[in-house]
């Protein structure tokens, strides 16, 4: 038996010593890198694995002139590649599972402290329509302001508080595992990311875990058949795309945003649930919206790059277990080439590699024609593809 | 501010206590100041502009008793009514005009908009205290008037945001007494004990769970037999291991500042009767249910059928305070015909002369009956519409069918052959891959095997009423060992690395 004092006594210093340990060896470590910029030497091993705070805190640490944001597809596809964004430095800020929602104060946060002169935004129906439920699980709105003093004290105590989690206790003991064995706190030769960009190494590892080539293929086209695509969130959405251009608009900057080069297959699944209305609708918005801040002489535009060009409608047909398209990884995600080409025809108008009907520029003046334009492509794939439909339209109900 | 936070249990918690027992050298009242301020400061940590709303309420509250207090009748009782109606009134702008208003738009099939009102927490609880203390002092059963202790009353944290219901005459007498202003060695061993277990039974059991019941209760989920039971079971687990779980954290923090709570759950599973379980489930609401309106309603004083009609009128609104929503009326009202049949069965065994059977297999039986009525209710209250609590019900009942693992259908097939709706698709929405299936068994065997927080602190007499502990298959008493050093140090370790994660209290939305 002990006394009551003892008790409290032992009980404070017990957990106070462990508590104090662990918040000093997890921060300390820091396995996932939420203070150090992946791929930074040191004595621990860290992940060079992209996550909500490993951009922000490079974001805010860095001065940057060419910022991307957007969601996965953004963070897969855009190399950061100085020489084609005009020879600037350049970060891939664009995140895993960020919702459209979760973009307005991020977008203000990297811009008020990266001070960037240009941005490029990718956007799509997909992202505009989804819920809030479906975002980046670890965004944290909190973190997010204008002021590094009052970012840094808010991003230490997360830290301080993640840092005590058995999550973190894990990440520590694997740090130290491949420090006593001499290898790579992922176990990889390469990195999974380089200046944002989720790598190569790193898409193979998760188009094998979703049970490679033509499966992870099948399985995204079988998703969006399953997407809800609301009209509420898409008027939210529409609100905060003027809040996003209004902000770049008034901080000077050039802003190009673009629509996802999604695959065709994927694209078509709108029109195959009668939302295709919907779509030029929402092009239409845009476009409207993005002239009001023209009209202001400001550095905004839109490249239309989704639909049904030489480049989303990459036959299916070499699908196979063991390969990938081209230039999908899946439906939804496109490779760094392209990226390249995204770029090439955002920054350099003219480029022989630039295929003619890739990317057309969402303008009052032209937006109707665009979108015949596109209709008219729309037919033709549906016509000459109609097996490649009728094959995905399959997927959607295989278990 | 949760009471599961880092804030909360490291910044909040130390200064109040600090603050309190240091101004308490100087002065009780001082310190009943600083711990009533110190209750404002948590209900404002979630939205600062309802702490005018809350003053106001405390405000006019205390001056209308005073009023109630000094004139005579008949305008005693006017003032009364008055009062009362206030309180309600309030109560109904925030909590039930927009359920008023999509009803009205319902039935007229016009399209009224929603009035932009969000709900200030604790807004039911701290409402019916104070009705509670009007109607006392107009039956003159007030003895303290004393404004600091009332708002301390009031606002005290540990109930604040989430009960337990308190009554001021068990409440008002212990701030007034000067021994709790002394720290007490005792009351930080077993309030921080019993804190821990609260803290356990929320962070590690409630929280663990919930994965398994939220999707079988989304709007079109239609589950199979297989999932709705796991839902269901894990609701009706998650529920009362996050409310007792609650419940504990405020008598175990209550306890530190000297002061006892009344017991608002004494394992409500393991009752044998609706009578029964409502003996044992939110106890401090079923109080006051009980004496401010079952009993103003006439109680059982008129006859059988007005008993039952008030039975069944108190349950309705009872449900209603937990929500504004016809599922949770819906809830209420069937626990209005439980009881009702369960008194009628009562009177019945009376009128033959039917004795109790108390044989183990007649508890078990009891028991099971009781928990399946409680569970098919909890149905309702969980369920966001009616048709998807049906929905559920159905797959209960086996009428949407049977998912099984694709590996079982070797050996199952031929259930399939004989008839039976089953496919062999696995099982969708539960995870059987994570730690929610195993802590779903454990809640189940600490449910109906082991004993509660407060017959295992027995002896430390817990809170206001003395328990009388059941026979438990487990017998645990805590005591002042290292053994119990150990268990609550890791308990508390594990709680605090797990807590990354907040989820609310469920019944903060009441």
């Amino acid at each position: 038996m002990i006394t009551s004092k003892q008790f409290i006594y032992r009980f404070s210093f017990i957990n106070l010593l462990l508590i104090l340990s662990i918040i000093t060896l997890n921060f300390g470590i820091d396995a996932k890198a939420f203070h150090h910029d992946l791929g930074e030497k040191g004595f621990f091993p860290r992940t060079t694995e992209n996550s909500f705070l490993s951009k922000l805190h490079y974001l805010s640490s860095n001065k940057i002139d060419t910022i991307y944001f957007g969601s996965s597809r953004t963070e897969v596809g855009l190399p950061p590649n100085p020489s084609l964004v005009g020879g600037r430095t350049v970060y891939n800020a664009a995140v895993t599972g960020m919702g459209f929602w979760q973009l307005v104060p991020f977008i203000k946060h990297g811009v008020s402290l990266a001070t960037p002169k240009q941005v490029v935004i990718g956007i799509d129906f997909f992202s505009f329509t989804s819920s809030e439920k479906e975002g980046n699980t670890d965004f944290d709105a909190s973190l997010l302001t204008a002021d590094y003093m009052s970012y840094s004290i808010n991003k230490n105590i997360t830290e301080l508080k993640k840092a005590l989690s058995f999550y973190s206790i894990g990440n520590s003991i694997q740090s130290l595992t491949s420090l006593f064995q001499g290898k790579s706190y992922d176990d990889t030769s390469e990195a999974f990311s380089f200046l944002g960009q989720r790598t190569p190494t790193k898409m193979h590892l998760m188009i094998e875990a979703q049970g490679k080539g033509s499966k992870a293929f099948h399985k995204t086209i079988k998703d969006i058949y399953k997407n809800s695509f609301s009209d509420t969130k898409e008027n939210e959405s529409f609100q905060k795309f003027d809040q996003i251009a209004k902000f770049l608009c008034e901080n000077k900057i050039s802003t190009k945003f673009y629509i996802h080069p999604v695959h065709a297959l994927m694209t078509d699944i709108l029109r195959q649930k009668s939302l295709w209305i919907r779509v030029e609708n929402w092009k239409t918005e845009l476009t409207r919206i993005a002239s009001n801040y023209q009209n202001r002489q400001c550095d905004i535009n839109i490249v239309d790059f989704s639909g049904y060009n030489s480049v989303t409608t990459e036959s299916i047909a070499d699908l196979s277990q063991s390969k990938t398209l081209n230039y999908y990884w899946e439906a939804s995600h496109y490779k760094s080439a392209v990226g390249e080409l995204i770029l090439k025809r955002l920054f350099h108008e003219q480029h022989d590699d630039i295929p003619q009907d890739f990317g057309y520029e969402l303008h009052q003046d032209t937006i109707t024609s665009v979108l015949a334009q596109i209709r008219k492509e729309q037919s033709q794939y549906t016509t000459h593809h109609s097996e490649e439909i009728r094959l995905a339209q399959t997927w959607s109900t295989q278990h | 501010m949760l009471f599961n936070t880092f804030e909360f249990i490291f910044i909040y918690l130390p200064i109040t206590l600090l603050g309190f027992f240091m101004l308490a050298k100087k002065s009780s009242n001082y310190a009943a100041t600083w711990l009533a301020i110190a209750s404002l400061v948590f209900y404002g940590s979630w939205d600062y502009r309802y702490i005018p709303l809350l003053l106001g309420s405390i405000t006019f509250n205390y001056w209308m008793a005073i009023f109630i207090s000094k004139i005579k009748k008949p305008s005693k009782k006017r003032l009364l009514i008055l009062a009362i109606a206030t309180n309600l009134a309030l109560l109904a702008y925030y909590k039930y005009a927009n359920f008023f208003l999509s009803s009205l738009s319902g039935v007229l099939k016009l399209n009224i908009e929603h009035l932009a009102i969000i709900l200030p927490i604790g807004i039911s609880f701290f409402t019916f205290t104070q009705i509670a203390f009007l109607v006392d002092t107009y039956q003159n059963k007030v003895r303290e008037y004393k404004f600091t202790h009332y708002v301390l009353f009031v606002t005290y944290f540990p109930h604040l945001i989430a009960g337990p219901v308190l009554h001021h005459k068990e409440m008002m007498p212990q701030f007034a007494e000067k021994i709790n202003y002394s720290p007490s060695a005792d009351n930080f061993a077993i309030g921080t004990s019993i804190f821990v277990i609260g803290l356990i039974k929320k962070v590690i059991i409630a929280d663990s769970i919930s994965p398994l019941a939220n999707p079988i209760f989304q709007i079109g989920a239609h589950p199979g037999l297989i999932e709705a039971w796991i839902g269901a079971l894990a609701y009706a687990m998650q529920l009362y291991f996050d409310f007792s779980g609650y419940s504990d954290m405020a008598i175990g923090l209550s306890r530190m500042f000297g002061v006892k709570l009344p017991l608002n759950f004494n394992s409500p599973y393991k009752a044998e009767n609706i009578i029964d379980f409502w003996r044992r489930w939110h106890m401090t609401l079923s109080r006051f249910l009980k004496d401010y309106l079952y009993i103003p309603l006439g109680g059982n004083r008129y006859g059988v059928f007005s008993r039952y009609r008030n039975l069944f009128i108190t349950m309705l609104l009872g449900g209603l305070w937990h929500g504004a929503g016809w599922t949770y009326v819906i809830w209420g009202g069937l626990h209005g015909i439980y009881l009702g049949i369960n008194h009628a069965w009562r009177a019945l065994c009376e009128t033959k002369g039917w004795q109790e059977n108390r044989g183990k297999l007649a508890i078990i039986a009891a028991r099971s009956i009781t928990f399946t009525a409680v569970l098919s209710a909890w149905v309702f209250f969980r369920s966001p519409d009616f048709s998807t609590a049906i929905d559920i019900l159905s797959g209960m009942t086996g009428l949407n069918g049977i998912s099984l693992p694709a590996w079982t259908k070797a050996h199952l097939g031929w259930l399939g052959e004989a008839g039976w709706s089953i496919k062999f698709e696995g099982i969708p929405y539960i995870d059987f891959g994570s730690m929610g299936i195993p802590i779903l068994i454990l809640a189940l065997g600490i449910t109906w095997l082991a004993p509660n927080t407060q017959e295992i602190m027995m002896n430390t007499q817990p809170c206001l009423e003395s328990v009388t502990p059941e026979k438990s298959a487990i017998p645990i008493k805590w005591q002042l060992s290292n053994l119990w050093l150990s268990f609550i140090s890791a308990g508390f370790l594990i709680c605090i690395l797990n807590m990354n994660n907040v989820s609310e209290f469920l019944y903060f939305q009441f």
